[in-house]
């Protein structure tokens, strides 16, 4: 008996590192997959906000939890709906990565009060776009404080014209950042700031031009997390916001950093598509110059964007890219030519770009 | 008796100029008052508001309460930044209360300019709602425990339990009613300063930054710059570009600042930075608030002076301690009258300098 106590005893005891493997191995949590397509939606159709669900989607750890959309229902981004947000929460409050769109800012909130009733403190954005930065006004009218980059205000206050060359209109007042900080060449990856809360530390990384002129992306350090945003993407083809400062071209740098930033173990976020390891950096990066490589020799023979287009150069990329669409490689394919020559400098976060 | 003067000064002067208490009844008057931290106890004000510009203060410490270092307050659209948490709970508690006589708004934000005890050691009071900015380095510093174990602390505020018992034994002596009557206060200054200080938990900034931060309070827009190693290797200077105003912690000060955790040459370096930016008005950690560059030239003499000195002494072989009491500045008394006598006190500076000297500090 005395022995049966012994080697229980042991077993437990042997079988301590393996409980507490297993609680770090339980990270990340899928909790709700993106959708895998594919996905079509007839003529005319609208999206239908009110269909569309929020909800925990990923944990990163126990108070660190992603946030995303249903599938099926936004043609912009059929796979979720919405970009990721995340949220960081405990006794210093919530801190926000991006919000979803305007028109779903309620449930976004809704979901948020499903795991913490802390008072929303702080909102960075990650970009402009309004899939992470729809709900800015709404989440400032709860209390946060919105941090970005410098170039992401500009980008928010003097927005590029529409597409039909008429302004756009002005932003709403409590949508535009609070708080900035810079991207500087000289401290490339070093973070301009480091939350303290929660337990956790967290730094707000500033991009060099990529997705757009005013990138930032958000390092979880005890988690091992770093939301990477959408420099990267593993549903439908690169896409460089090249009106807002963003390049191919920045987006290869982007990923390069992020070799340097990330260990193996680490999961990066992207704002759309699977949770990767920066392994998952290497095909990405490749397709991204190997297309580049193969427009730009087109181009210095003179071949127009539409012979370009034709030449289908993305071909052998197409099976294995999810959400792959005509729509989503032609942008592919014209950015890259657009990059090739003539590509207009950033100012204030912004590239005049050439209208067709 | 050395160790002690600075701190009697102090107190009589209450670090600064603002001599003019408003005599409004003190913090009993505070409807929502949060709880009283230790030592968190005087007559009158503990700060004098002095108003720079609209929703602009320099509040600079009556004496009633030994705060030792001033604010800047910026009032924003819906909230208000302060410059500085002073030496203890209880001064940073008596800013906030007093500064409700001032404006509804809230403090939501802290900055601290650099790690030392008399900018940084009232934060606990702040909570979560409050963000508390400082560089990374003056995080870490605080976090080392190296805002309460320093000899800038020690030099400062170790002396309290003596200067009360000195106090004490003056009390007893003294005969004259009018002579006990401010002996007594000066007494009941020091043992809520010692209450205060010894109530201190240093809490970091729990929002740091390396660079540069900008903050956009409605019209307002509130810079935070960190210009390279000075006065610490974390100095973060707050400036106002359209008010033209900086605040500039222990960077830029009336008179001398402490040098004890100095970086000379950048320091040097650093007031070059400073000059290039675009102000009319310095709102100093220490002492009065003034315009112009001419005190970024006056301190810049003085450091090259100091360093020159010091470079020289060490060549020689002197020994640190001996190089402070010899080293003569007087040269700069024309624009710092205090400098009477030669030597530096404390000689924390020389020490510093011989570190540096040393390869012993990068």
């Amino acid at each position: 008996m005395r022995k049966l106590v012994w080697l229980l005893g042991v077993s437990a005891i042997a079988a301590m590192p393996l409980i507490a493997a297993a609680q770090r191995a339980e990270y990340p949590l899928i909790v709700i997959p993106t959708g895998k397509g594919p996905y079509t939606f007839p003529q005319g159709y609208v999206t239908p906000w009110d269909k569309i669900e929020i909800r925990v989607t990923e944990k990163m750890s126990p108070n660190l939890f992603v946030l995303h959309g249903s599938p099926g229902l936004d043609p912009a981004h059929p796979d979720a709906s919405g970009g990721r947000a995340m949220a960081l929460f405990g006794p210093d409050g919530v801190l926000l990565v991006d919000t979803e769109n305007r028109q779903v800012a309620e449930k976004t909130l809704a979901a948020v009060r499903t795991f913490t009733t802390g008072p929303i403190r702080i909102l960075v954005n990650t970009h402009i776009h309004p899939d992470h930065t729809g709900a800015n006004a709404f989440f400032a009218q709860q209390g946060a404080l919105i941090y970005a980059q410098e170039d992401l205000r500009s980008e928010m206050l003097r927005p590029p014209p529409r597409a039909d060359g008429q302004p756009a209109p002005a932003p709403e007042p409590a949508s535009v950042p609070a708080v900035t900080y810079r991207y500087q060449a000289a401290t490339r990856g070093q973070p301009a700031l480091t939350f303290n809360m929660n337990g956790e530390t967290v730094d707000f990384i500033p991009m060099m031009p990529s997705h757009t002129a005013g990138d930032t992306i958000v390092r979880f350090r005890k988690a091992n997390v770093i939301y990477i945003e959408d420099f990267y993407r593993n549903f439908g083809y690169p896409f460089a916001d090249q009106a807002n400062g963003g390049s191919l071209r920045g987006m290869v740098e982007a990923v390069d950093l992020i070799e340097e930033l990330a260990d193996a173990n680490t999961t990066l976020i992207p704002g759309h598509g699977t949770l990767i390891k920066k392994q998952d950096l290497l095909p990405y990066r490749a397709m991204l110059l190997d297309i580049m490589g193969k427009v730009k020799a087109l181009r210095d023979q003179g071949k127009s964007l539409p012979d370009v287009l034709a030449a289908n150069l993305t071909a052998p990329y197409d099976k294995t890219t999810q959400g792959d669409t005509p729509q989503s490689k032609n942008r592919f394919i014209a950015e890259a030519y657009d990059e090739v020559k003539d590509f207009p400098p950033v100012v204030d976060g912004k590239r005049t770009m050439p209208r067709r | 008796m050395t160790r002690l003067r600075p701190l009697i000064l102090l107190l009589i002067l209450g670090l600064g100029a603002g001599a003019i208490a408003h005599g409004r009844g003190g913090v009993g008057v505070a409807e929502q008052a949060s709880p009283r931290p230790p030592g968190a106890v005087y007559k009158g004000q503990a700060f004098t508001f002095n108003k720079i510009t609209d929703g602009v203060y320099h509040a600079v410490g009556t004496g009633n309460l030994v705060v030792m270092s001033n604010a800047t307050i910026i009032e924003g659209d819906t909230d208000v930044l302060v410059v500085d948490s002073q030496v203890a709970p209880s001064g940073a508690w008596a800013l906030r209360e007093e500064l409700k006589a001032i404006t509804g708004k809230p403090i939501r934000w802290v900055v601290n300019s650099h790690f030392h005890f008399d900018h940084s050691h009232g934060n606990q009071i702040y909570g979560p709602e409050v963000q508390i900015i400082g560089h990374e380095f003056a995080r870490q510093q605080m976090l080392a425990g190296k805002s309460q174990d320093s000899p800038a602390r020690e030099f400062y505020v170790g002396g309290i339990p003596a200067t009360i018992k000195n106090l004490e034994a003056r009390l007893g002596a003294a005969t004259d009613d009018k002579a006990r009557a401010t002996i007594q206060a000066d007494l009941e200054i020091q043992r809520t300063f010692l209450e205060g200080t010894n109530a201190v938990r240093p809490t970091p900034p729990t929002i740091t930054l390396t660079q540069s931060m900008t903050l956009y309070r409605g019209s307002r827009e509130i810079r935070l710059l960190f210009l390279g190693r000075a006065h610490t290797a974390g100095d973060i200077v707050v400036y106002l570009p359209k008010e033209r105003i900086i605040a500039t912690g222990d960077l830029l000060v009336e008179g001398t600042s402490y040098m004890g955790d100095a970086y000379f040459t950048e320091w040097i370096q650093t007031i070059e930075a400073l000059k290039q930016l675009d102000f009319d008005t310095v709102l100093p950690g220490h002492g009065r608030a003034f315009t112009g560059k001419a005190k970024l030239d006056h301190w810049q003499a003085y450091l090259r002076d100091f360093w020159a000195q010091a470079q020289k002494f060490h060549a020689a072989g002197t020994s640190w301690e001996d190089a402070a009491r010899q080293v003569d500045l007087r040269g700069n008394a024309v624009n710092y009258p205090g400098i009477r006598a030669v030597g530096i006190v404390p000689n924390h500076g020389m020490r510093r300098a011989y570190e540096l000297l040393d390869g012993k500090i990068k």
